[in-house]
Order: C-alpha cells, then sequence, then structure tokens
C-alpha cells in the first residue's frame, strides 16, 4: 500500500507540477505573484458565469418549491449534469492518463501491480474532475442548504457527497476504457482499432444514456404530469440520466430523516463497488491492454526510385506547415481525442437525441418554424450550437503548445512567424469549416431550415471561426506550454484552452444576445453577425501577425 | 543586412557573444569570439554544461543572445534571420522529434521550408536516402526508427538544400560504424566545395582526425581555439589531445 501512497505522490507532483513551481517560486519571487494573478484572473473570469448559474438556480428552486415542494431537484439537476459531463470526457481523460502518458512505459517495468498504478492515476484523474464538479453542483446544493434551513447533517453529507460524486461516472468510464483498450491490442494498425473502439464506445454510452431516458418518458402527457407531481417526482425524473444522482439528492433532501442516511449509504456503497470493480478489472486486464501497445508496426518495404519520385511534391512554406501540423493532429491520440472528434460528437449528440427522444421536443420546433420569428429563434438556436462547438475548439488555443519540446525546430526552420501562423490558422479553420459544415447541416436538417438559411448559418459559424482562431492563437502565443510529457497535457490540461473557450463564449454569447434582444428581423440579425464577424476578423489579423513575430523571437524553448 | 564581401574568409562570425539563462549571473556563454573560415571543419569541443550547445542554439537562432551578434555566410542570425537560416543545415543533438510525422513526409516538410525545388530534392533525397541506406523505411513513421535512423533521417533532412554552413550537435551519437564513416566522408566533401563544417563533439579522436581547427570551451569561455599542430604548441609537448583537453578543463 506504500507503494501506491508514494507512487500517488510522485504522479501528483508531476502532473500539477508542483517541484517545478516550488523551484521557480524560490529561484524567483515574482513567479509566485505570476501564478497567483493567474489564478485571481481565472477566478474572475469564472466568476460572472457562477454567479449566474447560482442565480438561476436559487430563481429554479423557488419555482419547483411551489411544485409539491420539490426544490430538491436543482440538486439533481446539478449532480446528473455534472455525472454525465465526468462519464464523458473522463473516458477520453483516463484512456490518455491510463495508456498514452510517456510515464507509464517506466511504470509498468517498475515492481508495482496493476491496480496500483491505475489506482494513482485514477486518482490524478479525480482531483481533476473536482474542478468540473465543484462549480457544477456547490451552488445548488449552497441555495437548497439555506434557502430550506438544512441542518448539520445536510452540510456533513454534502462534503461527503461532493467528495465521493465522481467516483461511480469515473469508474465507469475506466472499467470502459480497460475494455476498450484490451479487446483493442491487436494487429499492425491498433491506432486505428483504438480511435474506432473509442468513438464506438463513445456512442454506446449516449446510447445507453437516450435508451435509459427514453425508457424513463412516458409519451403520454398525463401520465408525464402525474409522474413530475409525484412525491420527489422531478428528482426521479431528471436523475433518470444519471441514476446514482437520485440517490445523492435524496440523502441530501431527506437528510435530516433516517431515509436519507440510507440512500447516503446505499450512494456510499456503490462508489466503493464500482471503484473495486474497476481495480479487479484492471488488475486483470491492464497490463494485457497496454504491453505492446506502443509498438509502431514498420512495412521498411523496398521502393524503387520511380514510387519515391511520385511522394516527393513541393508545397509553400504555409502549406507545409498546415501538412505538418495536420498530421500530427491526426496521428497523436490526445490530440485527436480532444481536437477532432468533437467536431464530429456535437452535432452526432443532437442527432441522436433527434432519433430517441425526438418526436416529443422537436414537435414544438414544427410549431415554431411555421412562423418567420420561430423560425428566427431556430436558426439562433443552430447558430448557438455551432457556435458553442466552434468556441470550444481546442485546436487555435492549443497551436504553439501542441508542438511542446519539438518548438526549438520552428525557432531554426527558415519560416517567418507570420507564415507559421498562417499554416496554423489554415489548419485550425479547416477543422471548424469541417465541423460548422457537419453541424448546421445536421441541426438544419433536424430543424428543417431552408437551405439558404443552412448556408448562411454556415458562413456566419466560419466568419466567426477566423475571430476564434485569431484569438486563440493569440492566447497561445502569449503564454505557450511547450513543456510537457504527455500530449494530454498541451491539450486538455492547458489552461489556453479554457480562458479561450470562455473568453470567446463570452463576446459571441454577448453579441448574438444583442442581436436577439434589439433585431426582431431575421436578415438583419444575419447582415449584423456577417459585418461583426469580418471586420474583427479583419482587424485582428495584422495584430496577431504583428504579435506573433515580437513573440516568437523571444519565446525559448 | 549581408556584410560578407569578396576576401571576407569568415563563413561563421561570432562577436563578444553571451548568454545567461532566466536571469542567473553565471553565463552559460561569456565573451565568445569566433569566426570560422570557408572550407574548414571546425570542432568545438567541452566537457558537459561547457556551452556548446548554447552557443550552437544561439547560432541557429534558437535561443537570443544577451550581447553580441552571430552573422552565418554573412547574414546577421538576429536581423536578417531568414536569409541567415537559408545558410546553414542543422542536426541537433537530440533526434527525437515529430515523431508522427513518416520519413518521406519529413523529408518533404524539410524540403519545402529551405524552398529546394523538385527535380533537385528527388535526386537529392534519392542519393541521400541510398547513402545512409534509409530508402526502405521513409514510409515508416519516424516513432518506428531506431536512434541511429533518427539521426541519419535528420542528418538528411538539414542537406537537402546543400547549405554553405553544416551544423551539428554531436553527430556521431548513435550513429552505426558505417554511418559515422559516411558522414565523416561527407563532411570531408562538403568542405572540398569550399563549404563549412561547425560540430560539437565528446569524442576526441574525431576532432583530432577529422577537423582543420578546434575550439575548446569550458564554463563558458573559449580557452582554445587553433589547429591540432598548435594546441599542441600551446601544450608544449607531444601529449595526446586527451591530456591537452583534461589538463585545459580542469584548471
Amino acid at each position: 500500500m506504500n507503494k501506491a501512497v508514494s507512487l500517488f505522490k510522485i504522479l501528483f507532483n508531476t502532473a500539477y507540477g508542483i517541484s517545478s513551481l516550488k523551484y521557480k517560486a524560490k529561484k524567483d519571487r515574482k513567479e509566485i505573484f505570476k501564478f497567483a494573478g493567474i489564478i485571481a484572473i481565472l477566478i474572475i473570469s469564472f466568476s460572472p458565469i457562477i454567479a449566474g448559474y447560482s442565480f438561476f438556480m436559487a430563481k429554479a428552486y423557488g419555482m419547483l418549491s411551489e411544485i409539491n415542494g420539490q426544490g430538491g431537484a436543482i440538486i439533481t439537476l446539478g449532480v446528473a449534469t455534472s455525472c454525465v459531463i465526468i462519464l464523458f470526457f473522463g473516458f477520453f481523460y483516463v484512456i490518455s492518463i491510463f495508456y498514452f502518458t510517456n510515464d507509464t512505459e517506466y511504470l509498468v517495468s517498475l515492481p508495482l501491480k496493476p491496480s496500483y498504478i491505475l489506482g494513482a492515476k485514477f486518482s490524478i484523474v479525480l482531483l481533476a474532475e473536482y474542478l468540473f464538479e465543484i462549480p457544477l453542483v456547490l451552488p445548488p446544493v449552497i441555495v437548497y442548504g439555506i434557502n430550506s434551513k438544512a441542518g448539520v447533517l445536510f452540510w456533513i453529507y454534502s462534503v461527503m457527497d461532493i467528495a465521493l460524486m465522481p467516483l461511480i461516472p469515473l469508474s465507469i468510464a475506466s472499467i470502459l476504457s480497460i475494455l476498450v483498450m484490451k479487446a483493442t491490442n491487436i494487429g499492425k494498425r491498433r491506432d486505428l482499432f483504438r480511435i474506432i473502439g473509442m468513438i464506438i464506445s463513445i456512442f454506446a454510452i449516449l446510447g445507453v444514456e437516450f435508451y435509459i431516458q427514453k425508457m424513463s418518458i412516458s409519451e403520454n402527457p398525463q401520465e408525464i404530469m402525474k409522474k413530475i407531481f409525484a412525491e420527489n417526482g422531478l428528482i426521479n425524473q431528471m436523475s433518470s440520466i444519471f441514476p446514482p444522482s437520485a440517490w445523492i439528492s435524496l440523502s441530501l433532501v431527506k437528510s435530516g430523516v433516517a431515509e436519507g442516511f440510507l440512500y447516503m449509504i446505499l450512494f456510499v456503497a456503490a462508489s466503493i463497488a464500482f471503484v473495486c470493480l474497476f481495480l479487479y478489472l484492471g488488475e486483470m486486464l491492464y497490463f494485457g491492454g497496454y504491453i505492446g501497445s506502443s509498438e509502431t508496426a514498420s512495412k521498411r518495404k523496398k521502393i524503387n526510385e520511380a514510387e519515391l519520385n511520385g511522394e516527393i511534391k513541393t508545397k509553400s512554406k504555409v502549406m507545409a506547415i498546415f501538412w505538418r501540423e495536420f498530421w500530427i493532429l491526426l496521428r497523436v491520440p490526445a490530440f485527436f481525442i480532444n481536437n477532432v472528434l468533437p467536431i464530429v460528437l456535437v452535432p452526432s449528440i443532437f442527432i441522436l437525441t433527434y432519433f430517441f427522444t425526438g418526436r416529443l421536443a422537436m414537435n414544438n420546433n414544427e410549431n415554431l418554424i411555421s412562423n418567420v420569428n420561430g423560425s428566427y429563434i431556430s436558426s439562433i438556436v443552430v447558430l448557438c450550437i455551432t457556435l458553442f462547438s466552434v468556441v470550444f475548439n481546442m485546436t487555435p488555443p492549443t497551436s504553439l503548445s501542441r508542438e511542446g519540446s519539438d518548438f526549438y525546430i520552428s525557432k531554426y526552420i527558415p519560416v517567418t512567424p507570420k507564415e507559421q501562423i498562417q499554416g496554423k490558422m489554415v489548419h485550425s479553420l479547416v477543422l471548424m469549416i469541417v465541423g460548422n459544415i457537419f453541424c448546421t447541416v445536421a441541426l438544419g436538417a433536424i430543424a428543417k431550415l431552408s437551405f439558404i438559411n443552412i448556408f448562411t448559418i454556415f458562413v456566419i459559424s466560419t466568419l466567426s471561426s477566423v475571430c476564434v482562431t485569431e484569438i486563440g492563437i493569440f492566447i497561445d502565443v502569449f503564454k505557450p506550454l511547450l513543456v510537457w510529457d504527455d500530449p494530454q497535457k498541451a491539450v486538455k490540461q492547458n489552461m489556453n484552452g479554457l480562458v479561450s473557450g470562455f473568453f470567446n463564449l463570452l463576446w459571441n454569447g454577448v453579441l448574438i444576445f444583442i442581436v436577439v434582444k434589439w433585431l426582431k428581423n431575421i436578415t438583419l440579425g444575419y447582415l449584423l453577425l456577417v459585418a461583426v464577424y469580418a471586420v474583427l476578423g479583419a482587424f485582428l489579423y495584422p495584430l496577431l501577425i504583428n504579435y506573433a513575430s515580437r513573440r516568437y523571437v523571444k519565446i525559448e524553448p | 543586412m549581408r556584410t560578407r564581401k569578396v576576401g571576407d574568409e569568415r563563413m561563421i562570425q561570432i562577436e563578444d557573444v553571451s548568454k545567461s539563462y532566466g536571469g542567473s549571473e553565471t553565463k552559460a556563454v561569456d565573451g565568445l569570439d569566433l569566426n570560422i573560415e570557408d572550407g574548414e571543419i571546425f570542432g568545438f569541443l567541452g566537457p558537459n554544461g561547457a556551452g556548446k550547445t548554447t552557443t550552437i542554439k544561439m547560432m541557429t537562432g534558437i535561443l537570443n543572445p544577451d550581447s553580441g551578434s552571430i552573422k552565418i555566410n554573412g547574414y546577421d542570425i538576429a536581423k536578417d534571420t531568414i536569409k541567415a537560416k537559408m545558410q546553414f543545415g542543422y542536426v541537433p543533438d537530440n533526434p527525437d522529434m515529430y515523431n508522427k510525422l513518416k520519413g518521406i513526409e519529413y523529408l518533404n516538410f524539410m524540403a519545402d521550408v529551405y524552398e529546394v525545388p523538385l527535380n533537385l530534392r528527388k535526386e537529392r533525397m534519392t542519393s541521400l536516402l541510398e547513402r545512409f541506406e534509409l530508402s526502405d523505411a521513409v514510409y515508416d513513421l519516424l516513432q518506428s526508427y531506431s536512434h541511429g535512423m533518427k539521426q541519419k533521417i535528420i542528418v538528411i533532412g538539414a542537406l537537402l538544400h546543400n547549405p554553405s554552413v553544416w551544423i551539428l550537435d554531436e553527430p556521431m551519437t548513435g550513429l552505426d560504424p558505417k554511418s559515422s564513416f559516411t558522414l565523416k566522408e561527407m563532411m570531408r566533401e562538403h568542405t572540398l566545395q569550399g563549404k563549412t563544417v561547425f560540430f560539437s563533439t565528446h569524442v576526441l579522436e574525431v576532432a583530432e582526425k577529422l577537423c582543420d581547427r578546434i575550439g575548446i570551451i569550458n564554463k563558458g569561455k573559449l580557452i582554445f581555439c587553433g589547429s591540432m599542430d598548435e594546441i599542441r604548441e600551446y601544450a608544449k609537448g607531444d601529449e595526446s589531445l586527451e591530456n591537452i583537453f583534461l589538463e585545459m578543463t580542469e584548471k
């Protein structure tokens, strides 16, 4: 057991750069202020979102309390959302940490049980998941606790619930990842098999989610109302997307009585059972899924001069950078998962929602598009979802960071910073445009928008992509994360992605809000968006090139 | 701005270059002056942490000197950056790069950024791949290459544009005897065309046999620069380079 603890300490230290931070702080006091400054900026940036969310929860509590005293449903809302996010994104996170980090090769060679390695790595992921969970769950818990004048037990249970909450979704994600990796650790084309395996798994998770929901949602409106108005009916309905969230909610809502304690016990026991099952399967399957996974098949194929000449082609420097970025993004699993897969996933989630539960939700939409205002709203919804996938595309804000220790090559090759940025911009834009086509066509078809409407939304989202790309690259050029030992850190644990995502979400959100609030005419709305995005894109481009040209010289790898 | 004139024989000109890291008072390179002429193989020697790689990184534009200037074939690396970079081919000390690119993709990338015309790149790629016996591996990912193979493909990538100056950081590390021999042979051929090779090494034998001149750096300062004859004269005896090196760097 000591080995597991000491392994956790080492992994924690390297994953969060503790020693490096201490060293920097010791060497230069300014580093402490820099670090504190970044934390302060992050807190300030997120505060309005958290405040808005808390306000929404307080309002929802007021409304829901009037329905048979069901204010506790706000806790279910936060918990269920958080669990689904952890399950969904945790799957990719654990696969990367378990199988694709550089340290795994060394760890496997040490006299450590597979369950120790997995347990330590699982704990690292768990700590990161709290960052997503706490902002989602804490506000509704506090709102409920204060408004319902909850007792001491409520607060004790809530601390335990929050601490244990990610265990079940993360264990499911881990079990799934171990099974996928074991099943795909075959043949010469492992990387391809694994990516296919991951895609199938994620669709399987979505499929199961939707199936459970479909089973629990009756199509008969009277039945629905009956269920909702039953005692804690809303909690049961909402928790259908992730059933254990009902136990958490009920343990808190009923914390004053023995039933709450029983739900708490049930939840704790289920959490422990899931973790044990994960460690047990890990002990049996982890090495089998890992060993040999880093082998790369080589053809060592004898080729003649004519064949070689066919492969030798000339490209401009900008396109050379583009293709370098393109191949690397496609072939590094962590980059592919975080940058390419979401492009297909966002529209897929909506298509699946439509096919599984669509009949109910979308019937209302058909009524909406029968008049101009309705079509306007549908179009804005499609645009918003497309823009959401644009602003959270991690490709631009990790453009430099992804180069990591290879960045020094970009410093010695005779390619100007301008050309390098252009190559990276083209690369990000190609990905985003593919995503925009997927999103607008899939969502436009579901919302039954006209072709011209879909095309206009595509143009607007693409113009927005230009601005988002420029801002994202700007942020990454300002402070690229070049020192990492695991590609996952360059994309998933890179603050630049988060900062860029939320900043771009904020200004795009404000812009869309202004359009919806003041312009009731769809054509005027579109024209304003096109004009703003085009002007902003053109204005930012020279600023970015100018800044990058100065910054590239100063960045020393 | 290009300042190289006819009769000006310096292919690499390093003037009073200093560099320290992260505001530290200890200088990794301290007031380095070095001139390397056309047609010369120059060996840069020094113990670990002496400042060899820092010097090379400054020559190639990876690091910025705190003071001083560096010119490659007359172009200032800080002011006329792109033209200066076009003058050299650089082989870093660690060949672990772009693991997810195939050999052919890496070579095409290097040929593109150094603007090598199609017919020339075909000719050079074919002959260099043949010479380093890498033709069979060119469709494989660099990830599948051994250390030596990676070193060789990087050497090929650096030579595709037939640069005036070769800058090689520990180029022999990881190479098998045959490839090492080929590289040394190529260095000689290169200088016979009036071009320059600048390389750092720990292998004193290689430096002794191959170099026209050597420079020895210790604690950031150049403590000797001259031919083998000059170094022996300096040491006043018929000592081996190893002994002279040890004596100089242990002071």
